[in-house]
């Protein structure tokens, strides 16, 4: 409960913060003081009046690719960097009502096209959690700002692993949700038929209230499930495990650094103590799952960023974007062109639809699916990887649950040399509340230690 | 700008090797579309958004005096 002056004086703390640690952190771009100030301001009335909404007083950040009205939708590209959002996304327009308080926009990987968060017009964001690594991306200003300090939340959008990929690096919890359970509308898509926008938070609790706020349908976005997505996904927190299947799949372990396994396999072992019964699954395609998801993407990307042309706003996307948004840009468009052979997209589907039954075949023995999120460590910090598939190859234990729309959570489990790693736990559809009690299981044993 | 030529060659490669990685399989295309999709969304309440318009108006790269917009004409229109 807040103070009669309780959010400003929270959201004062956070702006020194922001002020003191950004410069270097580089996690926010837009910080939006005047207009934070008010809300706060305003949800003090509220709350005086017990009128207060469920997230009161909580502060964010909102990843540059979310329509936040008054504020800008860059992107992180020079082609948006002056785009000024007319309107709210639907996510928005929930965490007002609830009374979020918006801090400003978070760096990205420009158009979320990468997992390093190295690729911004505004420059890399900085690992607050291991000032040597990359923060993983493309949601690196969101994560970073919830591992730095700088708010409670944030909202960041997840298309292969974009969420989850920095949490993991970064040692905060995050989920992403059912493909459709939570609105799209207002999100500038880098792959329309993957991207799903997602929380970000400290704990599994605020997780959990922030998701219930922005889950349920919405007209406005024509994938939004009808009853999908709960409201109450925080007071049904349950950290009893007693007769959950946890399900492991073999084929995790030879992709995955040794290292960060013997961390996921500590993690798994409490799963058990916990009360929770494992049990070997196969996923024997998951080596397919990388290609699948990025030939997909590239044509969807390259559909997405036809609006680009500069003429009603920004600049021409191929005239002034970043090297990766050239390259995806050039091969959509080349996949697009040779399309009548069925070669690469039609394929790509095929492929989509075999891994899909996979996941769900192996989802219908156990509860939940865990391992790790990252196959190896976030690179250091102004190391070159030149090889865009060595890049690429950070996402291949994230993009699956995006090719099947299932949704994932990730915790954090521990470190490796210093660096923290996340145990990605992904559910059925619409099994958001069974990933987040074993989060917050996994986080009460720890004693709420990330 | 990006060297586009480089990328060109370098989007060429990552196709070809994404492409060989895949394999061969013989199944149905999956599809994003979900069964319900809402494709007659309901018709709301009409209402003009001055913010907007004034947004709107500042993104445009270029507008006239009269508050017009000012279009580059295609490269490809003689």
């Amino acid at each position: 409960m807040q103070g009669s002056n309780g959010a400003v004086e929270r959201v004062l703390r956070y702006l020194e913060a922001v002020k003191n640690d950004n410069p270097n952190i580089n996690a926010i771009v837009d910080i939006d003081e005047a207009g934070v100030l008010d809300a706060a301001a305003s949800v003090d009335k509220q709350t005086s009046s017990d009128r207060a909404g469920s997230l009161a007083g909580t502060v964010f950040t909102i990843k540059s690719n979310i329509n936040v009205k008054g504020l800008r939708a860059s992107c992180a590209s020079e082609t948006l960097k002056n785009y000024v959002a007319g309107y709210d996304a639907t996510v928005i327009s929930r965490l007002r009502d609830a009374g979020a308080l918006i801090i400003g926009t978070a760096n990205m990987d420009e158009f979320a096209c990468g997992s390093s968060g190295e690729t911004s017009c505004f420059g890399p964001t900085k690992n607050p959690a291991a000032p040597d690594r990359v923060p993983g991306g493309s949601s690196s200003g969101s994560v970073a700002s919830v591992a730095a300090g700088f708010c409670d939340a944030s909202l960041g959008s997840d298309t292969g692993g974009s969420i989850r990929n920095p949490a993991s690096h970064c040692g905060v919890a995050a989920i992403k949700p059912t493909y459709g359970c939570v609105s799209r509308y207002g999100l500038i898509d880098l792959a329309m038929s993957l991207d799903q926008i997602g929380p970000i938070a400290k704990d599994t609790v605020t997780l959990a209230e922030v998701l219930g706020v922005i889950a349920g349908h919405d007209p406005r976005d024509a994938t939004s499930i009808k009853n999908g997505g709960a409201s109450s996904y925080s007071k049904n927190l349950n950290d009893d495990l007693s007769g959950l299947k946890v399900g492991v799949a073999q084929e995790f372990e030879p992709l995955t650094d040794p290292k960060i396994m013997d961390v996921i396999n500590k993690k798994i072992e409490l799963l058990e103590e916990l009360g929770a019964e494992i049990k070997g699954v196969t996923l024997p395609h998951l080596g397919n799952a990388l290609p699948t998801y990025y030939l997909t993407m590239f044509v969807e990307f390259f559909s997405a960023t036809r609006k680009f042309d500069g003429r009603r706003y920004g600049k021409r996307i191929e005239a002034v974007c970043g090297r990766e948004v050239l390259r995806r840009i050039e091969i959509g468009r080349y996949i697009s062109q040779k399309e009548f052979s069925g070669r690469y997209y039609k394929k790509a589907l095929q492929f989509r639809s075999l891994i899909k039954k996979e996941l769900l075949n192996a989802l219908k023995d156990v509860d939940v699916i865990v391992g790790p999120t990252v196959p190896k460590l976030p690179h250091r910090t102004g190391e070159t990887i030149d090889d865009p598939l060595t890049m690429y190859a950070y996402d291949v234990l994230t993009v699956p649950a995006n090719l099947a729309g299932i949704p994932a959570g990730v915790t954090p489990a521990g470190k490796v040399d210093g660096v923290p790693v996340g145990l990605q736990i992904q559910g059925k559809p619409l099994g958001e509340q069974t990933i987040l009690n074993a989060m917050h299981a996994l986080e009460s044993a720890n004693g709420g230690r990330r | 700008m990006a060297q586009s030529d480089d990328v060109k060659l370098e989007a060429e490669k990552v196709l070809a090797e994404l492409s060989a990685a895949l394999g061969e399989v013989d199944l149905e295309e999956t599809y994003y579309v979900v069964s319900e999709i809402n494709v007659t969304e309901p018709d709301g309440e009409p209402r003009a958004d001055r913010d907007f318009i004034k947004t709107l108006r500042k993104n445009a790269p270029h507008m006239d005096d009269e508050g017009s917009f000012i279009m580059e004409i295609g490269k490809w229109v003689k």
